[in-house]
């Protein structure tokens, strides 16, 4: 019953959508531009209405005869300086200095005025009143002349933006400082300076229907894996949208299995890693107005890598990968092994810590489960506090806060010392997480397991890793199963998850991903005296 | 077809049987073994369950080898003819269902001795069909993923167990060898070979292996594997409880509670034997899975997922209601179980083949 | 939709679970944490009844928190409860009716048996200990010589609580004494079971403190009990056959080849006075068994180390010639040693301690079944061969003693 009903509402909003999706403004039909100015101008000013921040100047050409000429772009969108060094200039330059052939007279003094008198490289032309307004407010200048029905339209594209900087997020010791801005062309930009190959694609997409929003799909033609590509294609194309105002808009769209926990995309705000992901094969989604960038598909592994373990030694990276291993096994696990071991499985402790935690936890009010569940959601709380909280005061408010509630707390003999300390532990485990949108999961799915550690113990806890591992089995990120190479197992793959083997001995891209392509380096380049004429001499 | 996924030989017939059997094989078979063959206990688990295991697999590869892409439950009416066939293939469901059933009853009376005494069984039941649903929803290949981790972990707990107390073990305890002659030996080895014949879900599995000519091989190798894993276990248990291993309810258990290494790594058994509920969700999701798809296909149906619900119902209530307590598991084990077992595992696929062979059905090829 | 569904199945699921769940659930300050526990037959007004001693900890004096809570430092962190009832474990139930937590017996370090529980069999003890879940096989089991619960009353020297006092004693003190002997409660259950094997456990007694003079009489300290482990109990099957002093039991110990550390004294005959002591580091031994017509020989090869360590002559000791004298003497003392051992138990005893029956069957299974049925009959006449190697290895820190002048 309410299946049905459900099902014909849907349908009805289907209908209604399709009825209403003409008139946005990204589909409108064309319409031509009148070779009279004035008609042209109305027409402009009547679309730019209410819109303070659009300057539309009337000049004069100084031809032979002079001819009226009109500009419009969007103030702050474009760059004033060259607009009036390199448009204006050029135009109302003193005929008397120009060479008589090159006088503006005639029906070819619009192709002139293109070709020899403004000095932008970035020009076009177009006759669709439509097309220019959409050029315009994506930051261009659009020029008319009078008599042709025809508008130029400059390419002098400027605004605001951050600077290149280092990504918060995401922090390296050793390793390139600069960070994914707002802006798509610096971001794209930061990713060909690193591969300056033409096999580097950047397909364009314009999404969302007001917002007009910039999306690079960014993949290397011949590593990348052709069935992906098409599918990110496909899968972008079907977003219709009213806005895209982050990727976050776009990874929500574009998701397998949209009622998973986990994240199927990967994220990243270092051009160095997204260039590195791009080398074996993966595809990136670059999204205008954003320094996150989206990259498909995923696989588990990417939950213990950081783009500094590629540059920092072998043996130092399998180390710390294999303790963030054990800090992501702590973030998730601790709360739910403390709650199950004090009230089922005492016998795991030794005695000396049994009796130290049976006298800490005399006369406590709580079960060891209230306690947990109190201090957890307080460690939340202080950890979402930080980041709302103006930077300067957010640390000391993380710090202080746990350090005061902590201690006060058991000081009030609200709560056991031992839990604090295993709170605090999980704490910092989590932050050892290198995927930002990655611990999220880990820091939600830490509560279900800590209810059924307290209703079922060990067994509890058990129970819901398997449901996990069953729900990790059966996901898959853009045909790529999720936990690939670790299961299915893939021995070659292996050689970059819990461990990063030396580099000379990675020398074929991960298989799952970039099977068509697999040769990275050539094999035998494993240095040392002597060794530098050995191995074959494949091109990669 | 209505599995849609492939599966390697590694996963489904190395690793899958290997977990279709141990996980409660371990739990049981030690101290009934020893109950008839004393400290030779071994032999029967290493000769005599490894010679019944490696004929259920050779006559169910065999058998589905003629019928490429059909499972049993599909080519028995071809050969025994729509009647007696679909018979046969309810039969096989039936019996997933009921061992099915067995399997979780074994194991929630295992907990409930071992750790939590007074939780009911139908939470354990519960719990473990619940699993069992989400794997089988996942299809085989998430089955086949899972266990590849869950047979990591399940070895990695036995080298754990088996490790810790090998250095207080005496092994001269497994003297004198064959102390009554071969007739105990055997006697021992008829439940452990019916916990082996389990590889015959084989005949279920093989239509979505992806190079079924291989099968066989990886199938001996699974078999082999079982034996020497729980003869290794039935070694070290005798070592180390002697002639007190037969008076133990689950010796591996025991073992497990006896670990003690430099004062502090001790009473660890819990954390072990809970990585055991994994290698049990994987063998109930296994027998479960074989159980839905063969419903789903005697009764000719599209999908198998529909039945999934109902069957794990069934497998929660009947789990409860098979037995009255934990003893009278152990003695269906003993005196039911073989002969029941033994039955479907090669009395009925023996029969298929021959009158398979005699009728001339199926394919004559007879794997590469 | 589906998912809806069964995400609303799976809600329903645990709405059932989560009211009646928590079953096996028990807060770690609810439990009490049994350290060891006494089994004594007493009798009351006629009637044998079971009497179990729970020694109990209270975490809270144990003096864990330090400063916080003034923690009770004087006070005593162990606390004994004795129940009585008509079996084992109703004795141990009925200790619930003054007990205010619940009983937990995982973190079990010790269980004393009682002298008269011993005598009477220990074939219930063994039983119903086993089948008990919560019931683990590494705690060490001894036998009271006199009653369990007076052993348990008594008070700790050195550690805070009498079960550590215990456990330590059999863990850092036997081995390098070697004149006690305990085993785990698995290795005597495997003794008891084991046909053509008896078994042994260590012996416990009450003794005055340690310490060097003796309290005045009258004072806090004059009834004051220490505990003190040496010697061995014997069973016969599964009674208490004997207790077997420290020179036997040094016996014992080496023939099967269990001694790790031990002091022996020996008496040179070629000194005028004073004895030597030998440190023995280390010994093996290899015990065979023959039959031959219808007779059984066992053949007993101990091998043992040791280190000169005190020496009261300042005559020449450390050169190789006297060495061999003193090995040679080391080897006669421990083949007197093993003689005493072995002639109590197979006379006065009659207790296959030793294993010989157990290991005749494993090399000779036909001939241990013709001699099973009245193996206790043929055990006193089993002739054993010893064979003693011993090598003394060096001289320790000095050469010879140095002589005052």
């Amino acid at each position: 019953m309410f299946n049905r009903a459900y099902r014909k509402i849907k349908k009805l909003l289907k209908q209604n959508k399709q009825a209403g999706s003409g008139d946005g403004a990204g589909s409108a039909g064309q319409q031509p531009l009148a070779a009279d100015l004035g008609r042209n101008i109305q027409e402009l000013r009547s679309i730019f209405e209410r819109c303070s921040d659009v300057v539309m100047r009337q000049l004069v050409i100084n031809g032979e005869p002079p001819v009226d000429a009109f500009l419009v772009y969007i103030d702050g969108m474009v760059d004033v300086h060259l607009i009036s060094d390199h448009v204006m200039r050029a135009l109302q330059m003193n005929p008397a200095l120009v060479p008589r052939n090159q006088r503006l007279t005639g029906p070819d003094a619009f192709s002139k005025i293109k070709d020899s008198f403004i000095g932008v490289v970035g020009i076009k032309t177009t006759s669709d009143m439509q097309q220019l307004v959409r050029q315009v407010v994506y930051g261009d200048a659009g020029l008319l002349i009078d008599g042709v029905a025809a508008a130029m339209v400059i390419n002098a594209r400027q605004w605001e933006s951050r600077t290149v900087e280092e990504s918060n997020t995401e922090p390296v010791v050793r390793g390139p400082r600069d960070g994914f801005t707002e802006k798509l062309r610096t971001n794209t930009t930061l990713v060909r300076r690193r591969i300056k190959s033409h096999r580097l694609k950047m397909e364009n997409y314009k999404i969302g229907q007001l917002t007009q929003t910039d999306v690079v799909v960014a993949y290397i033609d011949g590593i990348a894996n052709d069935k992906v590509v098409e599918e990110v294609r496909r899968r972008l194309k079907r977003i219709k949208i009213d806005g895209i105002l982050e990727s976050g808009y776009i990874e929500e769209l574009i998701e397998d299995q949209p009622y998973s926990i986990f994240p199927q995309v990967n994220v990243t705000e270092r051009p160095d890693k997204l260039a590195a992901n791009l080398l074996e094969g993966y595809v990136a989604i670059m999204v205008d107005n954003t320094p996150v960038t989206l990259i498909v598909p995923v696989t588990v592994p990417f939950l213990l890598q950081s783009s500094e373990d590629y540059y920092n030694r072998y043996l130092y990276a399998i180390f710390v990968r294999m303790l963030r291993f054990l800090a992501l096994n702590i973030a998730l696990l601790l709360p739910s092994l403390y709650i199950a071991i004090t009230t089922y499985h005492q016998e795991m402790l030794p005695t000396l810590l049994f009796i130290s935690i049976a006298s800490q936890r005399e006369g406590m009010p709580f079960p060891a489960f209230v306690e947990a569940l109190f201090m957890e959601t307080v460690f939340e709380i202080l950890r979402e506090a930080g980041i709302r909280l103006p930077r300067q005061i957010g640390q000391a408010v993380s710090i202080v806060g746990a350090l005061v509630i902590g201690d006060a707390a058991v000081k009030a003999g609200l709560v056991s010392p031992a839990i604090v300390m295993v709170v605090a532990l999980t704490a910092i485990a989590s932050f050892t997480i290198p995927n930002y949108s990655a611990s999220f999961s880990i820091r939600i799915l830490r509560f279900p397991i800590m209810v059924l550690a307290a209703i079922l113990g060990l067994f509890g806890i058990m129970t819901a890793l398997m449901v996990i591992l069953y729900h990790l089995c059966s996901l898959r990120s853009f045909g790529v199963p999720y936990l690939s190479p670790l299961a299915p197992i893939n021995f070659h793959d292996m050689q970059d998850t819990i461990i990063r083997m030396p580099r000379w001995s990675m020398f074929q891209r991960p298989q799952l991903v970039a099977y068509k392509d697999p040769r990275r380096m050539s094999r035998g380049q494993k240095p040392g005296p002597g060794r530098q004429d050995k191995g074959d001499r494949g091109d990669a | 077809m209505l599995e849609g996924g492939r599966v390697n030989n590694r996963q489904a017939a190395l690793i899958l049987p290997f977990l279709a059997v141990m996980p409660t094989a371990v739990l049981f078979v030690p101290a009934i073994t020893a109950i008839f063959a004393k400290q030779n206990g071994w032999l029967s688990l290493l000769v005599v369950a490894t010679v019944f295991g490696l004929l259920v697999a050779l006559v169910a590869v065999k058998l589905g080898l003629r019928f490429p892409g059909q499972t049993v439950v599909e080519y028995a009416p071809e050969i025994l003819g729509p009647y007696l066939g679909k018979l046969v293939g309810a039969g096989f469901v039936f019996w997933f269902i009921h061992l099915d059933a067995v399997i979780i009853r074994e194991y929630s009376a295992f907990l409930m001795t071992a750790f939590m005494p007074e939780t009911p069984q139908v939470v354990f039941a519960v719990f473990q069909a619940l699993l069992a649903v989400i794997a089988v929803r996942g299809g085989l290949e998430v089955i086949c993923r899972a266990g590849e981790w869950v047979f990591v972990v399940f070895i990695l707990s036995l080298v754990i167990i088996l490790g810790l107390v090998v250095h207080d073990a005496d092994f001269t305890e497994l003297l004198p060898v064959l102390e009554n002659g071969v007739k105990p030996v055997i006697h021992g080895g008829l439940t452990p070979s019916a916990f082996r014949g389990e590889v015959v879900l084989m005949l279920m599995l093989l239509p979505y292996i992806n190079q079924p000519q291989k099968t066989l091989k990886y199938l001996f190798a699974s078999v082999i594997l079982m034996g020497i894993t729980l003869a290794q276990a039935t070694v070290v248990a005798t070592s180390e409880f002697g002639i007190m291993t037969e008076s133990l309810t689950f010796p591996l258990f025991s073992l497990a509670r006896f670990i003690s290494v430099f004062g502090f790594i001790e009473r660890l058994e819990s954390l072990i034997l809970i990585m055991w509920v994994a290698g049990v969700s994987v063998k109930v999701a296994v027998f479960y899975y074989v159980a839905a798809l063969g419903a789903a296909q005697l009764f000719n149906l599209k999908d198998y997922r529909p039945v999934a619900l109902p069957i794990g119902v069934i497998l929660a209530a009947w789990s409860v209601s098979l037995f009255e307590d934990s003893r009278e598991v152990v003695e269906w084990l003993i005196i039911s179980f073989p002969p029941y077992a033994h039955t479907f595992q090669l009395l009925i696929p023996s029969l298929l083949l021959l009158v398979a062979v005699l009728r001339k059905k199926g394919g004559t090829e007879n794997g590469g | 939709m589906e998912v809806k569904r069964t995400l609303g199945l799976l809600l329903a699921l645990s709405l059932l679970l989560i009211p009646g769940g928590c079953w096996s659930r028990d807060e770690i300050e609810k439990l009490s944490i049994v350290k060891a526990v006494g089994l004594d037959l007493v009798n009351i007004g006629g009637r044998a009844k079971w009497q179990v001693s729970h020694s109990i900890i209270q975490p809270a004096n144990m003096g864990h928190q330090a400063g916080q809570q003034g923690g009770g430092q004087g006070q005593k962190p162990e606390w004994l409860v004795v129940g009585l009832g008509d079996t084992i474990r109703e004795a141990e139930r009925n200790n619930s009716t003054r007990n205010p937590r619940r009983d937990y017996l995982d973190h079990l370090f010790i269980y004393v048996v009682g002298e008269k529980v011993a005598r009477e069999g220990m074939h219930i003890v063994i039983g119903t200990w086993m089948r008990e879940p919560g019931f683990r096989l590494r705690p060490w089991l001894l036998v009271a010589e006199g009653q369990a619960m007076d052993i348990l009353a008594a008070e700790p020297e050195l550690e805070r609580t009498l079960a550590s006092e215990i456990a330590g004693i059999i863990e850092n003190g036997l081995p390098v004494v070697s004149k006690g002997y305990a085993l785990p409660f698995k290795d005597f259950a495997l003794q008891l079971a084991t046909p053509g094997q008896d078994a042994v456990a260590a012996r416990v007694e009450l003794s005055k403190p340690r310490g060097g003079e003796q309290p005045a009489a009258g004072g806090p300290e004059a009834d004051r009990k220490a505990v003190r482990i040496n010697g061995m109990a014997v069973f016969r099957k599964d009674r208490l056959a004997g207790w077997m002093k420290d020179r036997e039991t040094l016996g014992y110990l080496y023939v099967i080849g269990e001694v790790r550390e031990a002091m022996i004294p020996l008496k040179l005959p070629w000194y005028r006075r004073d004895d030597v002591s030998i440190s023995m580091t280390g010994s093996r031994s290899k015990i065979k068994a023959r039959v031959e017509g219808g007779r059984v020989t066992m053949f007993i090869d101990i091998v043992a180390e040791g280190e000169l360590a005190e020496v009261v002559e300042t005559n020449e000791i450390a050169n190789p010639d006297t060495i061999d004298l003193v090995e040679r003497e080391l080897a006669r003392e421990i083949r007197s040693l093993a003689e005493d051992s072995i002639r109590q138990a197979q006379q006065e005893f009659r207790a296959d301690i030793f294993g010989f029956g157990h290991r005749l069957r494993k090399v000779n299974p036909g001939a241990w079944k013709a001699m099973e049925e009245n193996w206790y009959d043929i055990y006193p006449t089993v002739e054993v061969v010893l064979n003693v190697k011993t090598t003394v290895r060096g001289t320790g820190m000095t050469v010879n003693t140095p002589g005052i002048r």
